[in-house]
């Protein structure tokens, strides 16, 4: 049983990038466009006030994947008010490259997945500056 | 118990470790000062690196209390970020009177970057800022002035209003039929969904205040003319927006409206007036524009100490200062009918004082360096001697309007406002004399 002690989402976004990288590189497309996925996903998740173990197992946020978590954002609003959460959402403008990202396509036949991993990969890049952004902010740890 | 430490105190202790320890101008290293002011340790190196220096400075940063961090976790390496070294590109030297030596810093702030986000240079025209640390001294008086009399020279002026906050320019400069569709703040709210292009060109108009000029004053004020919903827009308009490189700061944005206005106007000078106080705006004005500052002061301590908060807040970082302090001039407005000389020796020792302990450089006098950035109290030329405008009940509560009716004389503005204008004229390089 996971407890929130074992959960790092800025951590998990940097490894899921890192690792979409590398298997980016050596042509792994399908399943490196999953990890850029999951590498938004986290870093996004990372800014949302939330207790991932309670919420997760309610079947709420913390089982939300990125397009939902991308209609969610506005949440961060209430979370940071002031300036800082604009800095960030502007920090982000590609997130909507995900709308057609769907966690399901792991079980698809890779002729149907659409050509969009360097838009993902952008994306999450975005993602993670934000969350060195917040990192210097003092917003997480 | 615990011990308190205080935000300055914190800081004065972490400079002083990094000191200590010879690792404060290394540049594989530096404090990271977040939003609530919690001091650590930035490292761009792998863990290991200097580790006993390190294990030292962490320490004391344990110590901090509130502004601390468990020794532990008092620093953050390479691998604690996605792209590390793009943060140290960010890294200011900050230095403090207290300190032996500048620090390499990070400070994040949730307002006022700004205060240190200085444009060195613009290719428009000259532009002309009007500050003041408290309001209510004829900062948009004069401004009007201003800018009538160089109108009258032939000079083509843009007002341009950004005292968001408090906004005046228009009921000053304008007839309420005379005010253009949209203001900055419309620009600014519209800007931020791809609409800017289509609110600048509706955003500026002539003023009747050079109905009669050769030359032309154009305004562009906070507020448009039907205006109805102005704070929901203000509230939303100094938002980053994002751009192809990055989020898009509110400087950056005001920068790119000014040098657009400047694009489509062509005027020969921009005179801007600011937000009083030690607010944002006011940041962008004095910093973030490139234009020579007029500082607005009465005699008073309240103003002085505001000017020293100030400065002092620049002298903290001097790679900045350097890009800001010869942009500066003071004014010294509502100068009293009586007493005059004493009055005029106590401004200038206040302001002398102020720049000297702040602002200005100093060399022992055994080592006179010609490059030194100080001045004598006497110099006319320096920016803590002031330009004078003379208390004159006729300009309270003054309609600049009447300046075209020929309402006021040439010889009253100029027993007032001549040594104001005169200087004035002399920052932006426009000594043109009457046409």
């Amino acid at each position: 049983m996971p407890t929130s002690s074992m959960v790092s989402y800025p951590k998990a976004a940097r490894r899921h990038f890192a690792d979409a990288t590398l298997l980016a590189a050596q042509g792994r497309n399908p399943n490196a466009g999953q990890l850029y996925g999951f590498a938004a996903e986290c870093g996004i998740k990372a800014l949302l006030p939330f207790d991932p173990v309670r919420d997760c197992a309610a079947g709420s946020v913390g089982k939300t994947h990125i397009q939902k978590i991308v209609n969610q954002f506005a949440q961060v609003q209430t979370a940071y008010q002031s300036r800082c959460c604009e800095r960030y959402l502007a920090m982000i403008p590609s997130i909507n490259h995900f709308h057609d990202w769907h966690t399901d396509q792991r079980y698809w036949d890779e002729c149907h997945l659409p050509p969009s991993l360097t838009a993902w990969r952008d994306a999450a890049t975005e993602v993670c500056l934000m969350l060195d952004q917040a990192k210097q902010d003092g917003r997480i740890a | 118990m615990n011990t308190i430490v205080h935000f300055q105190e914190a800081l004065d202790r972490a400079a002083k470790a990094l000191i200590d320890e010879s690792l404060n101008r290394d540049e594989r290293i530096m404090l990271l000062r977040d939003m609530k002011g919690r001091l650590r340790l930035l490292v761009n190196a792998d863990p290991g690196w200097e580790k006993p220096r390190i294990d030292r400075i962490c320490a004391t940063l344990g110590s901090l209390g509130g502004f601390g961090e468990v020794p532990e976790q008092a620093v953050l390496y390479a691998k604690d970020f996605f792209d590390l070294t793009r943060i140290f590109h960010d890294v200011v030297l900050m230095q403090d009177p207290a300190w032996a030596a500048p620090v390499r810093i990070v400070d994040r702030q949730i307002i006022g970057q700004d205060w240190l986000n200085p444009l060195d240079t613009s290719d428009g025209p000259p532009r002309l800022v009007f500050f003041g640390i408290k309001g209510g001294v004829g900062r948009s008086t004069a401004m009007a002035i201003l800018a009538h009399t160089l109108a009258r020279e032939g000079k083509r002026v843009l007002l341009v209003d950004l005292d968001l906050e408090s906004p005046g320019l228009s009921g000053l400069m304008l007839p309420h039929e005379n005010m253009a569709d949209f203001g900055i703040v419309d620009y600014l709210i519209e800007d931020a969904v791809g609409q800017g292009e289509d609110v600048i060109r509706r955003m500026v108009t002539a003023s009747p205040m050079s109905i009669q000029t050769q030359g032309e004053i154009r305004v562009v004020t906070a507020m448009g003319s039907g205006e109805r919903d102005y704070i929901s827009k203000l509230s939303r308009a100094y938002a980053d927006v994002p751009g192809p490189d990055g989020p898009i700061s509110f400087a950056s944005r005001m920068r790119r409206l000014l040098d657009q206005l400047a694009a489509q106007e062509q005027p020969h000078v921009i005179l801007i007036d600011s937000r009083a106080g030690l607010h944002d705006l006011a940041a962008i004005c004095t910093v973030g524009l490139a234009g020579n500052v007029l500082l607005f002061g009465s005699d008073s301590p309240q103003s002085w100490q505001g000017y020293r908060l100030l400065f002092q807040h620049w002298q903290r970082h001097p790679e900045i200062l350097k890009s800001i302090r010869d942009r500066l001039k003071m004014v010294q407005a509502l100068f009293p009918e009586t007493d005059q000389a004493a009055r005029f020796t106590s401004f200038l020792q206040h302001s002398y004082d102020v720049f000297v302990n702040t602002l200005y450089e100093s060399t022992p006098p055994e080592q006179e360096d010609p490059d030194a950035f100080n001045f004598a109290k006497s110099d006319e030329a320096a920016p803590h001697y002031p330009l004078r405008i003379n208390w004159d009940n006729r300009f309270q509560e003054f309609s600049p309007l009447l300046l075209a009716s020929g309402a006021m004389t040439e010889d009253q503005i100029q027993a007032t406002f001549g040594a104001f204008l005169k200087g004035a004229k002399g920052l932006v390089g426009l000594t043109g004399e009457l046409a």
